[in-house]
């Protein structure tokens, strides 16, 4: 038992003296990013917690109703982090217990997998807690200061906040190992035709169950006295979510003790399950699956079947150009692996959300009764989200398209062709993939917003120079900072140059619609969009060049 | 067929090829070797095209690798000392990708003909990922010779590959030379580069000390017997 502590704090030791290396080697590229990351999560958190305190403060104007007002921000919130970070958390787990340089090594010494599976999990602790000190620590320190509560109270909402966030990591991380042991880091079809299938039908499902039917009407039907009782029908206070736990302890520490003691120890003792459980899970799997994924599928449990033999009709067969067959593999190598399937079905799962919120949201009844409310308008600030969306998908999936390449860069910069093969299609596949999120955009809005034809072809219009600009500025700032050695996509685009990246799409957002707010309803044949077209050609253009010149000049 | 001219690379202040002159024949089989860090690698990426040299330039079959790199590299057959690719592509997969990115005509009956040469078949369609060392090389060997070059390249050809393989891998390179081809071998297995090269090269510290045969290896250092693994330490000590 000493034996296992010293060695699980050794394996601490080593990931913080790598931390601080950074430091003392002077890694600016890396310092830089932290100090994006870091000014980031500062913007949000102080936009958290002054929005939060005008809430409390305009609710605090209104004791007639301030109990339940409270009580239900506080719930909404709560909900809202506990789903993020088991979000968060999955995602992060995939990566996090399955994909690191370091395990053939650590398996190969003395170390039982479970320390090694405890020193993956006390990092995606550290990893997966941003929305934790993002959204949660700001909105409970305005709720101390907009009431003047004691820093004991402040602290024990901290630690059910805690006790959330740590139920979400556990349950993200038994998902995870279940997933794993099911399927391998390389999916199976089936498991992964069936997340893309089934997340839809979950966040149908979750819109239909979190927002009651006819929204408005109830509300104006309703006196303020009845919107307690109202309040209290709403799914995120049902009494199986942990998040509900948390803001019953935090809520009635003051009024009634004894419901919030009980409210905090069933808490701890979801905890102490789910901890058991993952304990015997990691006892009983971690092994298999790491071997599985890492040091080779033949030496795993002996029921794991061997793969089914080459499907002649699946790839490359007959002779194609240097352009199909790339894409070909991309769409291979992508439909096999398993994290980027769920990180791909995760960002999926969020767009539809939103669509579906919108749509359950009675619009046109909102339009009558607020002055300053328009369709077009909406259609306006959706066309927005959806510049956001696609440059969220460009840093995730295009900007570490070339970086991807350095696994065979032996191989592709040896060969006989022209690196510009590998960069257009990559730039064609990039551009193409974003206009067809920009067309899904266009046409759910359409539907909902109940568009005209014409409305909904200047949106997919406009969308197709913007996804060009952005799938542009994402691959081009991931060829000149592309990095080779990294096996995982998801910390290519955190790196530098996706900061970079990141910032430029948005000052090109920025401009995009300062160019469109003003024009949205212009024929698309006009001299707006021709400045629009040029725009996005001027940043694609000066983006290739300087990408190509770089990838001409690859060493491996 | 393979010209180097004061080929030199630079790593900072770190020389890691110094001005290296070589000029391998058609049919020849040349062995490369040095200790560890000596700029074998450095040299043989330089060759390939996948690092740029700080000064100097290859030629291969007369074509500057700098100027003509495609004419160039269609002749070549790399085989890197560490043949990874992508961990989620199958064998079979990768041989065809290999014969897309080469063009190669008929590619499917030259990859039924190559899985002949190592008894891989039945490993062939796992992962890249799942394989062991010994048949990543297998494949990468496999790959190289799948556009049927003119010129082979290769780091380290054996390592990882049991005796069996390692033997194939010796009697296909010998035959690839007695039909005209070139090789350029790159190891740390002396007996291996005794055994197979009419000619060799020796660097230390990205100088090419010596290159020439066995025979005349010997004589400069003027030993009568001994096997390339003495005469090397000798040397480079």
């Amino acid at each position: 038992m000493v034996e296992d502590i010293r060695i699980f704090l050794i394996l601490q030791k080593s990931k913080l003296s790598r931390f601080l290396k950074i430091f003392k080697e002077k890694d600016w590229p890396k310092i830089l990013v932290m100090v994006c990351f870091l000014l980031v999560a500062l913007i949000l958190a102080l936009t958290t917690y002054f929005f939060s305190k005008s809430a409390f403060l305009f609710i605090n104007h209104y004791p007639q109703f301030l109990e339940s007002m409270l009580f239900y921000t506080l719930l909404g919130w709560f909900f809202l982090i506990f789903i993020l970070t088991l979000g968060s958390s999955l995602i992060s787990a995939l990566q996090n217990f399955f994909v690191q340089d370091d395990d053939r090594l650590l398996l190969s010494l003395p170390i039982k997998p479970q320390i090694i599976f405890e020193s993956r999990l006390i990092d995606l602790i550290t990893l997966s807690g941003w929305p934790v000190f993002v959204f949660g620590l700001p909105l409970l320190w305005a709720f101390k200061k907009s009431f003047q509560f004691s820093f004991c109270y402040f602290f024990l909402s901290f630690l059910a906040l805690i006790l959330v966030y740590l139920i979400s990591v556990l349950i993200a991380s038994i998902v995870s190992l279940k997933i794993i042991s099911f399927t391998g880091q390389s999916g199976k079809k089936a498991v992964n035709l069936s997340v893309l299938i089934g997340l839809p039908i979950l966040a149908w499902a979750a819109t239909n169950v979190l927002i009651p039917a006819n929204l408005v009407e109830t509300f104006q039907k309703l006196e303020l006295s009845q919107i307690n009782r109202f309040l209290k029908l709403l799914p995120i206070n049902s009494p199986f979510f942990p998040s509900t736990w948390a803001v019953n302890f935090i809520f009635y520490w003051t009024i009634k003790p004894e419901f919030a003691i009980d409210n905090l120890i069933k808490l701890f003792l979801l905890l102490t399950v789910l901890t058991g459980f993952l304990y015997w899970l990691v006892n009983k799997e971690y092994f298999y699956d790491l071997s599985k994924v890492r040091i080779g599928y033949f030496i795993a449990r002996p029921q794991d079947k061997r793969r089914p033999s080459f499907n002649k009709k699946s790839f490359s067969y007959g002779l194609k150009s240097l352009k199909t067959t790339f894409l070909e593999k991309d769409l291979l190598i992508f439909s096999r692996n398993q994290a980027e399937i769920y990180q791909a079905g995760f960002i999926f799962f969020m767009i539809l959300l939103y669509f579906l919120i919108l749509d359950k949201i009675p619009l046109e009844k909102l339009a009558e009764n607020l002055p300053y409310f328009s369709i077009e308008k909406l259609m306006g600030m959706n066309f927005i989200f959806g510049a956001y969306i696609l440059a969220l998908l460009g840093l995730r999936f295009v900007f570490p398209m070339m970086s991807s390449e350095g696994q065979a860069g032996w191989l592709l910069w040896s060969a006989p062709f022209s690196k510009k093969e590998i960069f257009w299609q990559k730039l064609l596949t990039g551009w193409g993939f974003l206009t067809l999120i920009g067309a899904i955009v266009s046409l759910f809005s359409t539907l909902i917003l109940k568009l005209n034809f014409r409305l909904l072809t200047n949106q997919f219009l406009f969308f197709l120079p913007l996804a060009l600009g952005l799938a542009s500025i994402n691959l081009g700032f991931g060829a000149l900072f592309p990095d080779f050695r990294e096996k995982n996509l998801e910390k290519i685009s955190t790196s530098a140059g996706g900061i970079l990246a990141t910032a430029l799409s948005l000052f090109y957002i920025f401009l995009f619609n300062q160019l469109l707010l003003f024009n949205f309803d212009k024929p698309f044949l006009s001299l707006f969009y021709l400045l629009i077209w040029l725009l996005s050609a001027g940043v694609a253009i000066f983006l290739s060049v300087i990408s190509l010149f770089k990838i001409k000049r690859y060493q491996f | 067929m393979i010209k180097t001219f004061n080929l030199t690379k630079r790593f900072g202040e770190i020389t890691a090829v110094d001005n290296l002159n070589l000029h391998i024949k058609k049919g020849e089989i040349f062995g490369f070797i040095g200790p560890n860090g000596a700029g074998k690698t450095t040299t043989i990426k330089m060759m390939v095209g996948i690092l740029a040299p700080t000064k100097g330039r290859v030629e291969i079959d007369g074509n500057d690798l700098a100027k003509k790199p495609l004419e160039a590299k269609k002749i070549i057959g790399y085989i890197p000392d560490e043949p990874y690719v992508y961990p989620l592509m199958t064998g079979r997969e990768f041989l065809h990708f290999v014969g897309q990115i080469y063009q190669v005509k008929d590619k499917e009956k030259k990859i039924k003909k190559l899985l002949k040469i190592f008894p891989i078949e039945s490993m062939i369609d796992g992962y890249f990922q799942d394989f062991s060392r010994g048949t990543k090389q297998k494949l990468a060997i496999l790959a190289a010779l799948l556009h049927q070059p003119q010129i082979l390249i290769i780091d380290e050809p054996i390592l990882g590959l049991d005796p069996a393989s390692s033997q194939i891998t010796k009697d296909l390179l010998k035959k690839f030379s007695q039909k005209g081809g070139t090789v350029f071998i790159s190891s740390h297995t002396l007996p291996v580069v005794e055994e197979i090269c009419h000619q060799i090269g020796i660097i230390d510290q990205g100088k090419l000390i010596f290159k020439g045969t066995i025979g005349e290896l010997k004589k400069k250092l003027k030993s009568k017997e001994g096997k390339l693994e003495e005469l090397f330490l000798k040397i480079t000590q």
